[in-house]
């Protein structure tokens, strides 16, 4: 599954609020956590750039186990994962700073430790079994090791439940062949979250199973594909006669529909709040670049009303992301499994950001047809293609607007 | 840590204004003739407590806070109530804001109401509060004061403060617009907004409404995809058809989180009270007109019709869009105004 923002992540943690409308008390304790934080990522952020995903991946999957090695050592890992799994077991307050201050300073956002530490491992933490939880939490939590997501299919996309992989039981394994697409990083993954149809003639939901799949068993052969800013975001997986031990099965066989869903339903409020202000500071550093950029008529491009207004109105759409983000974090505390209102912010987040690009490749003009680095992460075109994806990944916005509809408004589904 | 759900008081209380204007002030008074104004039911609505929620109690009000504010005018916007309430509920704000007790109880007690009367180009509040210039005077009745506002000033003025009225062919019909010049007939009150915030407070308020407003054309859209039939199906199951109401549910959720943000800001005194109220104003207005719109076109040749409600809230979001600062100005400030770190 193409992921959508690789720093959507979830959180274990749910606290029962009792009042409401609670004003903007910052605690001394809020305050000292802060600045901790604050101290912490200054001194600690790689200064330099992570490396693109390419072809191999290997550097930025370096990259990427350092810095969440560096993470586990000074007790930052897994911040949202129970304490009892070695997790930082934040309170949705701490998380919600520890974001903002992530975000602020912009450090890496999750890439290839996505899976393993807000799929994979949260799955694990309320499905797994007590050898799988203790083999595989601690490897995920240090960056030891990495996982990838085997859902999507060529012919289960969108239509998710629509899975053809299969996996046959043969004496105490697994014989799994077939096909995923989309797998982000299974180049460089070392186990992947694999969704498999167990019972033959089974339809939907019915008869997969969720299995922890070794990606160097032999069998599986893995093709990057390249995207459309030149980086291999995904792979297509390929399976044949994989044999997987049946002690990897999570939760039991021919239920794994039930074991996805409870880690795609992860998604709480809080999380979303390094997204949403990652796009704060991308429309804060065009705005700046507006400012410093000469019209045709030799004015300051800023003080262009056509850009102004339009700006201004991106400042606002952006401000607004932020209070649906307080608005699906006050949910979550009060929710024990979280609602299909989660998927307003993720939509208006993936086309606000969007129209953030677009605007800026407008700002850019004939500099953004021109001498790009594509694979530099800070560079303004390799972002506004990056953000093709954000409507495609992790639900269309076409799906997402169905699930509003129809979970929410309570429309019929599809004829 | 911020929360922008409500309490179960805070629910019940718009429950309360809820029942009472559904079985008071139903939206289809606006069909046929005869209609009362809802001016006529001020002493009920003084009684239940919607002019006062926010004033201290010692002046007669019920001492609540401005998101309980907030939940009341979601509700006034469901049921199109006169822009004449803001006005009444700004007045009463100023009137404690400026300390006169008599003046803020009887506002809370419905005995004296209060109008908008909307600067328009060329119009200003005078460097002493005595207003000049060409003004809207929205659905005033007979003895209104008039509540104004600018970006620096708020004040409430008698009802010898503006000159005759020109009735004027508005686009919202149900709460016709008259056009007046300033008479320079000095203010009841006047304070600058640095101390009473009323621009904010207005932008936030009117935000609350335009929100109410899209709830309702939102369930009416919705309501009409699952019951109305064509080629076998309710229509609801297109994707046509469903992302449009999908797109106003989105709408809601913006701008009712922002809306529910900036009233909390404002009422905190953060440095960014400026941004979140009138961003407010802005997603809120926005995303009124185009679920307006979306409505209007869900309901095919009826949308077209004057007797489905869609044309009423289009019409009523236009007018509050305007009221103080436009969206064009919004979107100006926006680029500049401070955001909390």
């Amino acid at each position: 599954m193409l992921l959508d923002s690789p720093s959507e992540a979830g959180t274990l943690a749910c606290n029962v609020l009792e009042k409401s409308f609670v004003e903007f008390a910052t605690t001394p304790e809020e305050t000292a956590f802060r600045q901790e934080v604050r101290t912490w990522l200054s001194a600690n952020v790689p200064k330099e750039h992570r490396p693109p995903i390419t072809l191999k991946g290997d550097e930025q999957a370096a990259f990427m186990r350092a810095w969440q090695r560096k993470l586990f050592e000074a007790g930052w890992a897994g911040i949202s994962w129970p304490k009892e799994y070695g997790g930082r077991g934040l309170s949705p307050q701490e998380q919600v700073i520890w974001y903002e201050e992530y975000a602020r300073v912009k450090a890496p956002d999750a890439s290839c430790l996505f899976v393993g530490l807000n799929h994979g491992g949260p799955t694990l933490i309320v499905e797994g079994s007590e050898e799988q939880k203790a083999f595989h939490l601690p490897k995920i939590l240090k960056g030891e090791v990495l996982w990838c997501q085997g859902f999507s299919e060529p012919g289960a996309g969108s239509d998710l439940a629509n899975i053809r992989t299969r996996g046959v039981v043969d004496g105490d394994h697994l014989v799994v062949s077939g096909q995923k697409i989309w797998t982000s990083f299974a180049q460089v993954a070392d186990y992947q979250e694999l969704l498999v149809r167990t019972e033959e003639g089974s339809q939907r939901g019915r008869g997969l199973t969720w299995i922890i799949c070794d990606m160097k068993l032999p069998g599986i052969t893995v093709r990057p594909i390249e995207s459309l800013d030149h980086e291999h975001h995904n792979c297509e997986v390929f399976y044949d006669e994989v044999r997987i031990p049946l002690a990897n099965v999570v939760g039991e066989l021919g239920q794994g529909w039930k074991v996805a869903m409870s880690t795609l339903s992860f998604e709480r409020g809080t999380a979303f709040m390094e997204s949403q202000l990652r796009v704060a500071v991308t429309l804060d550093r065009l705005i700046e670049r507006t400012r410093a950029i000469t019209g045709a008529d030799g004015r300051p491009l800023i003080e262009d009303g056509y850009y102004a207004a339009r700006l201004g109105r991106l400042r606002g759409e952006v401000g607004a992301l932020r209070a649906m983000t307080y608005m699906g974090a006050a949910r979550g505390m009060r929710q024990a499994i979280p609602g299909p209102e989660g998927t307003f912010l993720a939509l208006r987040l993936a086309e606000v950001k969007q129209d953030v690009m677009r605007l800026a490749m407008e700002i850019l003009g004939d500099e953004g047809i021109s001498s790009h680095d594509y694979l530099w992460p800070e560079d303004w075109v390799h972002q506004y293609l990056y953000s093709y994806a954000a409507t495609i990944g992790g639900g269309t916005s076409e799906v997402r607007r169905n699930i509003i509809a129809e979970r929410l408004l309570g429309l019929p589904r599809h004829a | 840590m911020i929360d922008l759900l409500p309490s179960t008081e805070q629910e019940q209380l718009a429950e309360s204004i809820a029942r009472f204007l559904g079985d008071n002030l139903p939206v289809e008074r606006f069909r046929g003739a005869g209609r009362k104004p809802d001016q006529d039911l001020w002493p009920r609505l003084a009684e239940l407590g919607c002019f006062g929620l926010s004033a201290p109690e010692r002046f007669g009000g019920s001492g609540y806070a401005l998101t309980e504010e907030v939940m009341a005018f979601r509700e006034y916007g469901r049921y199109l109530v006169t822009p004449s309430v803001l006005a009444t509920v700004l007045a009463t704000r100023l009137a404690a804001a400026a300390g006169n007790e008599d003046l803020c109880a009887r506002l809370a007690a419905g005995e004296v109401r209060g109008a908008l009367a909307n600067p328009l180009q060329g119009a200003s509040l005078g460097v002493d509060g005595r207003a000049v210039g060409p003004f809207h005077l929205i659905d005033a009745h007979h003895g209104d004061l008039f509540l104004a506002w600018t970006e620096g000033r708020a004040a409430l003025y008698p009802v010898d403060a503006f000159g005759a009225a020109e009735p004027q062919l508005s686009l919202d019909r149900t709460a016709p617009l008259a056009r007046a010049q300033a008479t320079g007939v000095p203010p009841l009150i006047e304070l600058p907004t640095t101390n009473t915030r009323t621009d904010l407070e207005a932008s936030v308020l009117i935000a609350a409404t335009l929100v109410g407003m899209t709830e309702a054309v939102c369930a009416m859209a919705v309501e009409h995809a699952k019951t109305r039939v064509q080629f076998g199906h309710p229509i609801g199951v297109f994707q046509g058809v469903k992302h449009k109401c999908a797109d106003m549910a989105i709408a809601i959720e913006a701008s009712w989180s922002q809306t529910i943000y900036a009233a909390l800001t404002l009422q905190a005194g953060g440095t960014d009270a400026a941004f979140q109220a009138l961003n407010a104003k802005m997603i809120a207005s926005e995303g009124a007109i185009a679920s307006a719109r979306a409505c209007i076109q869900v309901h095919g040749g009826m949308g077209f019709t004057a007797e489905i409600d869609a044309h009423l809230f289009l019409k009523r979001a236009h007018l509050l869009s305007l009221l103080g600062l436009d969206n064009r100005s919004i979107k100006a400030r926006l680029l500049d105004l401070p955001l909390a770190s």
